[in-house]
């Protein structure tokens, strides 16, 4: 300390300094709170943009799941028609052929395959038999073996192989 | 706060402004300092009214404007210690004075003093006032008993270094009375002159017997007329030789204050013998004045001229760099 006295107080500012420097303070601090709410809504923007994409993506591997899965659906319903398309038309089939059966010709055993039919029965004779059901048969089946056991009473068991040969297409 | 202020000077600018009283005019030094360069100075010599205005004028344009001064006040002085008890046993009462602790010594004035100074200077905002022992303190010498003078046209004052610490001080002021008294007496001498003039215009213009009294009155003047011619000095200039008898008086008021400091510090003080003698001037000093000195003390004499309103501003910076 050299002085005997100390020193006034120096504002840093002039009055009319101060006022201006307010109002630039209070201008820059809007500025600087718009922009920063600029910033947070850009990125909040960007953050859903990127939940976005992912839910994008998510839902592209779901539409291809559900298309798999559509795909295959598709390809049951068409199974399940042909099968049941197959089913009616082996019911039918089987009807047609329960109707074939003549009265003197009793069956013991049916046996349906894909592309056969097992027919066991007891018929009188082999003549029946190759009169009243072979007929019919052949005129469904591409092949039609038959066997006959003769039975004690006279009367013949018999086995008819039908098959049915499938055309390449 | 050190690094507050260091902060403060990077960024804006200070303006020092030191001023001291020279007869009746001050004498200004502005220096506008930024970052610790400067980077305007202005010197001028103004009064009063011009003063106040100049200095108002620098506080509008920047707030971080000091205003300093120096004290030349007679009840001041130096003591080569801080401690009180030295103040005791010089008998000097510390209740009425106001120190200020230097390194290994201290600077002390009377508060009446410094109070009745802070209030002439209320007008001018001044912020520091600096004792003129630091103008000599920041131009001594690193040399042992040395004897410092610093010369102002007010003022004179003294300050003897032994072992780089002040022992000594003396302070005199010049007696301003006796120049203005000189001077008025001769401006009374021309207005005696004027007035003859005059009363002999008066004589001229009489129409009146009743003017006989200032008529009287002015004879008498003639008679003083006379009494000058007697004097004889019709040819001799009477400024030159009033200004000369002036110096010639000055030079012995020097000459004698500076004699009696060295006798009382060699009785009082310090026997040690003074090895330096330094004379610091403000104005202009003639050499014959310093021959004159060397030949009444019989020592050599160095002088130096220094810029006291630099050295104020130096002070103040110094002050705020505390």
């Amino acid at each position: 300390m050299y002085s005997f006295t100390k020193s006034n107080p120096k504002p840093l500012f002039a009055e009319d300094t101060k006022l201006w420097l307010i109002f630039i303070s209070a201008v820059a601090g809007l500025m600087i709170m718009f922009s920063l709410f600029l910033i947070t809504k850009s990125y909040l923007y960007k953050s859903d943009l990127k939940e976005f994409k992912q839910q994008i993506t998510q839902n592209n591997l779901k539409i291809k799941d559900y298309t798999q899965r559509v795909n295959f659906i598709k390809i049951e319903k068409t199974l399940t028609t042909k099968i049941s398309v197959n089913n009616e038309l082996l019911k039918a089939g089987v009807k047609n052929l329960l109707d074939l059966i003549p009265d003197p010709i009793t069956l013991t055993n049916i046996k349906i395959e894909k592309n056969s039919l097992y027919v066991y029965g007891i018929t009188p004779s082999k003549e029946v038999y190759n009169i009243l059901l072979l007929p019919p048969l052949k005129s469904i089946f591409t092949q039609t073996i038959t066997n006959f056991y003769q039975m004690d009473n006279g009367w013949y068991r018999f086995e008819s192989i039908n098959t049915l040969k499938e055309v390449d297409k | 706060m050190f690094k507050l202020n260091k902060l403060k000077t990077l960024f804006f600018k200070e303006t020092f402004i030191a001023f001291y009283k020279e007869n009746d005019n001050f004498l200004v030094q502005k220096k506008v300092v930024k970052n610790e360069k400067v980077i305007e100075e202005i010197n001028n010599s103004l009064n009063e009214e011009e003063l106040i205005e100049f200095i108002n004028k620098a506080f509008i344009e920047n707030t971080q404007t000091y205003i300093s001064t120096i004290i030349d006040s007679f009840n001041q002085g130096i003591v080569d210690s801080c401690s009180h008890t030295k103040y005791k046993e010089l008998g000097i009462n510390i209740d009425n004075i106001k120190i200020l602790c230097l390194d290994n010594y201290s600077i002390f004035i009377g508060l009446y003093e410094l109070n009745n100074y802070k209030k002439e200077l209320n007008k001018f905002k001044t912020d520091f006032i600096f004792s003129p022992y630091l103008i000599i303190d920041l131009h001594k010498k690193d040399k042992n008993n040395s004897l410092y003078m610093l010369l102002t046209n007010n003022f004179i004052i003294i300050t003897i270094y032994s072992k780089k610490t002040p022992v000594y001080s003396n302070i005199h002021q010049f007696k301003v009375e006796d120049i203005i008294q000189n001077e008025d007496e001769n401006n009374d001498t021309q207005f005696e002159e004027e007035s003859i003039d005059n009363d002999i215009d008066i004589i001229d213009d009489i129409d009146d017997i009743d003017d006989i009294e200032s008529l009287d009155d002015s004879l008498d003047d003639i008679d003083e007329i006379d009494d000058i011619d007697d004097v004889d000095i019709p040819n001799i200039d009477q400024k030159e030789v009033q200004e000369e008898i002036l110096t010639t008086k000055t030079e012995m008021e020097i000459i004698e204050f500076l004699k009696s400091s060295i006798k009382d510090y060699y009785e009082n003080y310090n026997s040690d013998f003074l090895e330096n003698i330094y004379l610091l001037y403000t104005d202009k000093l003639d050499d014959k004045f310093s021959q004159n000195i060397e030949n009444e003390i019989f020592m050599e004499i160095n002088t130096e001229k220094i810029d006291i309103l630099s050295d104020i501003n130096n002070l103040a910076l110094k002050e705020l760099s505390v």
